[in-house]
Order: structure tokens, then C-alpha cells, then sequence
């Protein structure tokens, strides 16, 4: 402290106790300590609540799944037809002529072992036909294997009578049954997506003087990892967790005042009782706002939660276009400083590392991606996503933010990524 | 439980009756730091509470080899005042011609300070536009230092300089404005 004004002030209010009531207070403390902790209960139990309704929605699936009699499972995808799976003697010799082509001696054994696969061996095993209706194989009912998109013609197997070396030459991706990895019919619905990508942000500052600073982008990384929840054939939720870091330039104004005397101004108005005025006059001392333009980088890390639902439009076997939107939600560290290269945070002179701070509320998001399934289990994915961080709009409309500056920041990415089926 | 030093070991415990210890033993002058922060004392009351809410939980991480409870105390309850204002939009880093105060006089004299009451003092301190207030605040109570402050507000340090120029000025005006109120409302 440099003058006798500070000094005088300090002594003031240094160690000065204001005597209030210490035990209402601490009994207000009390109120509002227990009051939060309703509020934190009350949010993991609702949080607990709906994990459990998944994951108990998610097992009756499942068991339901387990249940179903043969003939109905899959029923977009039948293999077999329940006329088929009938036994042959009651059949007609079309349809023994059918279950004949898939009783092969030995090629269940030689089948790879995936669960749908297992159902269409546990189909074709469970066929017992005379061997010596196998010469009298002729062509099959066309419809019978309208769905088998992979399997070689039916009138080849016949002719041929090779069944056994073609079925085993046919790569697991391509086995019938599977479908839509994404249909509900399918027992794969469910994905993993893991994604990363390069993008750019633009900011844009409103508010009470949006001429003091504006904000650039100069570049946005991410990556995200997500698991999408298929509701029904075509609508999906997902949640996941987002890292993104993303630089930004700063163009400010710091604003100073220097101090200026003025002769000859209005002092002060000085009202009487009996209605007159005086206005005193002198020297006056006027601050003067001085403007310097500053320049600086600004780096955001951030760790945010994704809620997200969508639509999933199939064009085709494997190929897949999703939209969705939803909300990010996390917490971000800042960093500035002043340097030559805004990419490269160390060479930054001045780093500053400002305050963790949350993204409140929340960014909306939307994203977009065309994936295809290269097998039952995994595929590829090229996505759009966009984001609006809404939190500074919502700052401007509150009165008490005179003075502050808002940003809003916009992004969009591009994102190449990963889709892992089954779960 | 008397101790300070048990006081706080109980409450890194969580026991209630210590932390009501600790809350009995600083209120009353963490209530004189809010109340320099706040607008009114209803405002300087929740600035309390939240700040106690904030010193339990960090609790734990004091470390009493690098230095005294007390400067940790309130060097814990300025930062997280001067969060929640920041919170609330309240923490402006830059004054705006709209919302300059008019200039005063030129000169008051320092002394100006010994004629008016403590009362009186706060209530002109809390008339101060926000940003000059937490300068100010900072600088002459906390006794950061400019570096410090600007660290904190974001702000450079000349500006913080200048606010803090600029909140004296305008402090010894209210406070002259009072002293004149005062003065016509005796002779009237």
C-alpha cells in the first residue's frame, strides 16, 4: 500500500468482527448443507433409477430374445421357414428337397461359431432326413431364400452338389441371418463408437459492447467415444464422454483512465430548504479512457458428457445414415499467453492458467455420419458434428452482466471413426 | 475441542460439532470480509455460507507446514467470493463509459475518512461500481498485489492500477456527498 488513505482504510477493518447472529446463521448453513444433499441424492438416485430400468429393459430383452421358439426368431431374416423346420415326413417333396440341400454330413462342424451362426446349425441339425432322399434333389422354392443375399444360388448347390466346399468358402461376414446390425430383429443392435476429428470454431461476442473484443478460432481437436442404444429399428439414444481442445485468439481492448484536470466545471448542486439552488464551480478532474489493443491466445481442454438421440436411415445391407441431436454438458481448462505461435502453448509468454469452469448450461450438438458395416461386428464411420455453446447467451440476458463480455462459441468437426456391433 | 488445532482435525473428520465450532469461532470476521464484497447484508450472509460450505469441503487440503489457518482461511473465502461473483456475471473486467461514474472533485482530502463512521465507510464501499469495489477490496484489505489482482480478474495490471486510482477518488466523493446530506439534513 502506498498512500494514507489505504493505510487509514485497512486499520479500519483490519480484524474488525461484525457481531451478528452467529447460531440463526449456522443453523441456515445447516439448512442449505442439508437441502444440497437432498439435491445430490435426489440426482443419483433418479441417475441410478434409470440405469437400472436399462439394464433391467435390457435383460428382459434379452430373455425374451432367448425364449422365442425357433421358428419366430428372426423372422426378417428367416433362414428356414417354419414349414421347413416341420417335420420331413410330414412335408411335401419340395420341402424335403429343401432341408436336404442343408443336411450336409459334415458341414455344422465346420461352421465358425457365432450365436447366429449357432442357430442356423442348431436349424439345419435338427433336420434328420433319409440319406437317400438326397438324389432326388431338385430346384428349391425361390422364396425360401429370398433373404440369403450371400448364399450361392440354390440350383447351383443343387446342380452341383457341392454344398459342403461352397458353404465353408463363404466368410463369416457374409453368413445369412444377420441383417441390419442395427434392427431389433437382429441380435446385434447396439453400437460402440469411438471417434476423433479436426474441425473449426468461430466465436462470435455479444452483449454490452461486443466492439471491445471479438474471438477467433483457430483450430478444434476431438475425440469421443459413445454408445448408441437402439430404441427400435431406426431410433437411437446415446451417451458418451468428449474431449475437446480447441485454441482461440482474442482481439481486446484493455481499457485505463488517466486522470485529467478540467477548470471551471460544476462541482456540485447544492439544494436549500427553501427551494433555492447553488451550483459550485471549479477545478474538476476528469478521467480519461485510454484504448489499448491486445492481442493474445486462448487453449480449451474440455471433458464433457454427450446425451444425444437420433434416427438411423438404412440404404441398404451395410450402409447407414444417422442424424441426431442433443447436449454436452462438462467442464473446461483455460489457458492464455502471448506468443508467435497460437498452436504452441509452451512457446506462450505470459501463461496464464485461468479457472476450471464448467460449460454451463450446455452446448447443443448435432451430428450426422454415414457408416458402413464391414462385418458383423465392426464398420467404419465418417461424421459431421456441430455445437453451439449456449451458456453465454444465456449470461447476456441477465441483467447484472453490464460490463461482461459474452462469447458464444460455434463449432463443426469433421470426425472419422470406429463401429464396433454386438453390445 | 477447544484448540484450533483440534477444531480442525475433528472437522477433517466431518464432525459436526467441530465444523459448528469453526463456524462460531471466524463468522464474525469472514461476515466482515462478505460484507465488503456484498451489496447488502442478506447477500453478505449467503456469501458466508457458501463460503463455509466451500472451507469444509477443502478442508482436507490444508496443509498447516505451508503457512497459518487463518491466512488459508480467508485467502480460500476471498477466491471463492470473488468466484461466485464471477458466477453471476458481477465481476465485470472492464469499465465502460456507460458506466463511469460521474468525476468529482478534484480534491477531498484523504482525511475526509476519520470524519464519517465504520457504517457509514461500508456503506460508501459498497456503493462502488463492482469492478472498483473487488480492486479495491483486494488491494487494500487483502493486500494482494496488482500482479496478483490481475492474475485473478483477468485483467492487466495497469488497469487494475487505474480502477483502484479510480475507486479512491470515487470513494472520498460519496463519502463527501454523505458528509453534505448530513450536513443539510442537520440544518434543515
Amino acid at each position: 500500500m502506498s498512500d494514507w488513505l489505504e493505510h487509514q482504510l485497512n486499520k479500519r477493518f483490519e480484524g474488525m468482527e461484525h457481531p451478528f447472529d452467529a447460531e440463526a446463521a449456522w443453523q441456515q448453513l445447516e439448512d442449505r448443507r442439508k437441502k444440497r444433499k437432498r439435491g445430490f441424492a435426489w440426482w443419483w438416485y433418479t441417475g441410478g433409477a434409470l440405469l437400472v430400468l436399462l439394464l433391467l429393459g435390457s435383460w428382459a430383452l434379452f430373455i425374451q430374445l432367448e425364449k422365442q421358439p425357433e421358428s419366430q426368431l428372426n423372422p426378417k431374416n428367416q433362414v428356414i421357414t417354419p414349414s421347413l423346420a416341420a417335420p420331413v415326413a410330414a412335408g411335401s417333396d419340395k420341402q424335403k428337397t429343401q432341408s436336404a440341400v442343408f443336411q450336409q454330413p459334415k458341414m455344422t462342424n465346420l461352421l465358425p461359431t457365432s450365436p447366429q451362426q449357432d442357430v442356423f446349425r442348431k436349424r439345419i441339425s435338427s433336420q434328420v432326413l433319409e440319406p437317400t432322399l438326397l438324389p432326388e434333389v431338385h430346384a428349391p422354392t425361390p422364396q425360401i431364400i429370398e433373404d440369403i443375399d450371400f448364399l450361392p444360388s440354390p440350383d447351383f448347390v443343387v446342380e452341383s452338389s457341392s454344398v459342403l466346399p461352397l458353404l465353408q468358402s463363404i466368410p463369416p461376414k457374409a453368413l445369412p441371418g444377420l441383417g441390419s446390425p442395427h434392427s431389433k430383429s437382429s441380435s446385434t443392435p447396439n453400437a460402440w463408437l469411438f471417434a476423433g476429428g479436426y474441425g473449426i470454431t468461430q466465436s462470435t461476442t455479444t452483449g454490452a459492447l461486443p466492439a471491445l473484443a471479438s474471438i477467433d478460432g483457430i483450430d478444434h481437436w476431438q475425440t469421443e467415444l459413445n454408445y448408441r442404444y437402439f430404441l427400435t429399428d431406426q431410433l437411437w439414444i446415446s451417451t458418451g464422454v468428449a474431449y475437446r481442445q480447441f485454441t482461440t485468439r482474442v482481439n481486446a481492448q484493455d481499457t485505463s483512465f488517466r486522470a485529467e484536470t478540467q477548470e471551471d466545471q460544476l462541482i456540485q448542486v447544492i439544494q436549500y430548504p427553501d427551494g433555492t439552488s447553488e451550483e459550485i464551480y471549479g477545478p474538476l478532474d476528469v478521467m480519461v479512457r485510454e484504448i489499448t489493443q491486445r492481442q493474445h491466445w486462448q487453449q480449451h481442454s474440455s471433458l464433457e458428457l454427450q446425451l444425444l438421440a437420433g434416427y438411423q436411415a438404412d440404404l441398404g445391407t451395410r450402409w447407414h445414415w444417422s442424424f441426431g441431436t442433443g447436449i454436452s454438458w462438462g467442464y473446461v481448462l483455460s489457458r492464455q499467453g502471448i506468443g508467435q505461435n497460437p498452436l504452441n502453448p509452451s512457446s506462450w509468454q505470459d501463461l496464464r492458467t485461468l479457472s476450471y469452469r464448467n460449460t454451463t448450461p450446455f452446448r447443443w450438438i448435432g451430428v450426422t455420419d454415414l457408416s458402413f458395416q464391414w462385418s458383423e461386428t465392426w464398420g467404419f464411420f465418417l461424421g459431421v458434428q456441430g455445437g453451439w455453446d449456449l451458456s453465454n447467451q444465456w449470461q447476456a440476458s441477465s441483467p447484472d452482466i453490464q460490463g461482461g463480455m459474452d462469447q458464444r462459441f460455434k463449432w463443426a468437426t469433421g470426425t472419422i471413426g470406429l463401429r464396433f456391433h454386438g453390445f | 475441542m477447544d484448540s484450533l488445532e483440534n477444531i480442525l482435525t475433528q472437522c477433517q473428520k466431518g464432525e459436526a460439532k467441530a465444523e459448528k465450532a469453526l463456524f462460531l469461532r471466524f463468522a464474525p470476521r469472514l461476515f466482515g470480509l462478505c460484507r465488503r464484497y456484498s451489496r447488502d447484508d442478506q447477500e453478505a450472509q449467503d456469501f458466508l455460507q457458501e463460503c463455509f460450505l466451500h472451507i469444509f469441503q477443502q478442508l482436507k487440503k490444508f496443509d498447516p507446514d505451508r503457512g497459518g489457518f487463518e491466512n488459508w482461511l480467508f485467502r480460500v473465502a476471498t477466491n471463492h467470493v470473488l468466484g461466485i461473483l464471477r458466477q453471476q456475471g458481477k465481476a465485470p473486467t472492464m469499465i465502460y463509459p456507460e458506466n463511469l461514474p460521474e468525476s468529482g472533485p478534484d480534491i477531498i482530502q484523504d482525511t475526509i475518512i476519520d470524519q464519517v463512521s465504520d457504517t457509514a465507510l461500508l456503506a460508501a464501499i459498497r456503493k462502488l461500481p463492482e469492478g472498483y469495489r473487488e480492486v479495491l477490496n483486494l488491494y487494500v484489505f487483502e493486500q494482494w498485489s496488482h500482479r496478483q489482482i490481475s492474475f485473478h480478474l483477468g485483467i492487466s495490471e495497469s488497469t487494475s492500477r487505474s480502477q483502484l486510482t479510480r475507486a479512491k477518488q470515487l470513494l472520498k466523493k460519496i463519502l463527501l456527498s454523505t458528509l453534505s446530506t448530513y450536513t443539510h439534513e442537520r440544518l434543515a
